[in-house]
């Protein structure tokens, strides 16, 4: 049908949409109806309803999700009531299959039925993958994505500190205040000096008076200014 | 606003008469507090109806996967039993794989003390635990492709 109009007709997305969703629920009401005198027929097409089931009452919700869950079997209320499938810790038990039932899944179901004991492990794999798609062990491993997380975020704060260094430099570029010159430098140390200020550990204690030098083996405090003339 | 000021000040105007701590009352302690073995007693019981269904135990674990415990051996046997009885032998193994994920954050000591308490229950109804089918490591695992 689609085909047919979309030869002549140019048709945007939505509309086509429309129109398949439209299809869709004819095909719906004319199989349930189909499958009133058939009850034991499996279904394989993905977007026609229920398999192996009573008609259902074709209520808007139901055909409104049928369309993107498939045939897969709601089984639970899951996470907010909605038919959609998720892997969570705190949620174990989505409220839908994972897949749909295929009838070799619809075999080892019937087999379900009796004893557990004689299914084989690889039967116990099978099943478990068509009701959920990872293990926990799979689903909670750890993806490295830390690695990229802490990477990116230091290259990021490298380039902000270096884009703010160059914009400081380039917005601040008047000159240094002539308190930062040296012989004003000089004369602050002297005044320093002279006050006897730092008596415990920074200036007065490390100045000898008597010979008007710094003394002690660590002078790096004031290499630069050996020349001093101290006012004493 | 104003209105609603008004109004307040109306009230307090008209209860000055007392301090207001005599006519305050206290709502503590008015309900009875469900004890531990109340609590086991209600999920034991839910698991065990006769005819639960699959919807209902989902529902179940579910809601018990969010609480702030990890349930006794007796409410897993009865949960698992359900499992029996709805034919869902992957809802069970979903069930004890929440279980031990739960246990093994809290303590790698809890998980084994669990299993062996269910066992009887496991070797009865045939249900595989994780580490039977592989599902205590991921199994479809992806190499990565700086290994290959």
């Amino acid at each position: 049908m689609s085909s047919l109009l979309l030869r002549h007709v140019k048709l945007t997305h939505p509309q086509v949409a429309l129109m398949l969703q439209y299809q869709v629920r004819a095909d719906a009401s004319t199989a349930s109806a189909a499958a009133v005198s058939n009850k034991s027929i499996v279904q394989t097409s993905p977007v026609v309803l229920d398999n192996r089931k009573p008609p259902p009452p074709l209520d808007a919700e139901r055909m409104r999700m049928h369309p993107r869950i498939g045939n897969r079997e709601i089984v639970g209320y899951g996470l907010k009531g909605k038919p959609e499938y998720f892997d969570l810790v705190m949620f174990p038990c989505p409220s839908i299959r994972w897949e749909a039932d295929t009838p070799a899944i619809a075999a080892l179901r019937n087999k379900e039925k009796g004893d557990w004991k004689q299914l084989s492990v690889e039967e116990k794999k099978q099943l478990y993958r068509a009701s959920f798609r990872q293990t926990f062990a799979e689903f909670t491993a750890a993806t490295g994505l830390w690695k990229w997380a802490v990477g990116w975020t230091l290259i990021v704060l490298a380039g902000l500190i270096l884009g703010y260094d160059g914009w400081r430099r380039i917005v601040y570029n008047f000159d240094r205040p002539d308190s930062f010159s040296e012989e004003k430098l000089k004369k602050q140390m002297q005044y320093h000096i002279a006050a006897r200020q730092g008596p415990m550990r920074t200036f007065s204690v490390k100045w000898d008076y008597e010979t008007g030098k710094a003394r002690g083996k660590n002078k790096y405090w004031i290499t630069s200014y050996q020349t001093i003339d101290a006012i004493t | 606003m104003a209105y609603l000021f008004r109004s307040v000040l109306l009230q307090s105007l008209s209860k000055t008469a007392r301090p207001v701590w005599t006519t305050m009352q206290r709502n503590m302690s008015s309900h009875n507090k469900e004890t531990d073995e109340e609590f086991d007693q209600r999920w034991k019981a839910y698991f065990d109806r006769p005819a639960i269904d699959g919807w209902d135990i989902r529902q179940g674990i579910n809601h018990m996967n969010r609480l702030d415990l990890i349930p006794e051996p007796d409410i897993i046997k009865a949960c698992l039993k359900a499992c029996r009885r709805a034919n869902d032998h992957s809802l069970a193994v979903r069930y004890l794989e929440a279980i031990r994920y739960k246990s093994n954050t809290v303590s790698n000591k809890v998980w084994p003390w669990i299993l062996q308490e269910i066992r009887p229950t496991l070797n009865e109804l045939g249900v595989s635990i994780p580490e039977d089918l592989g599902y205590h490591k991921p199994e479809l695992a992806l190499k990565s492709v700086d290994d290959m």
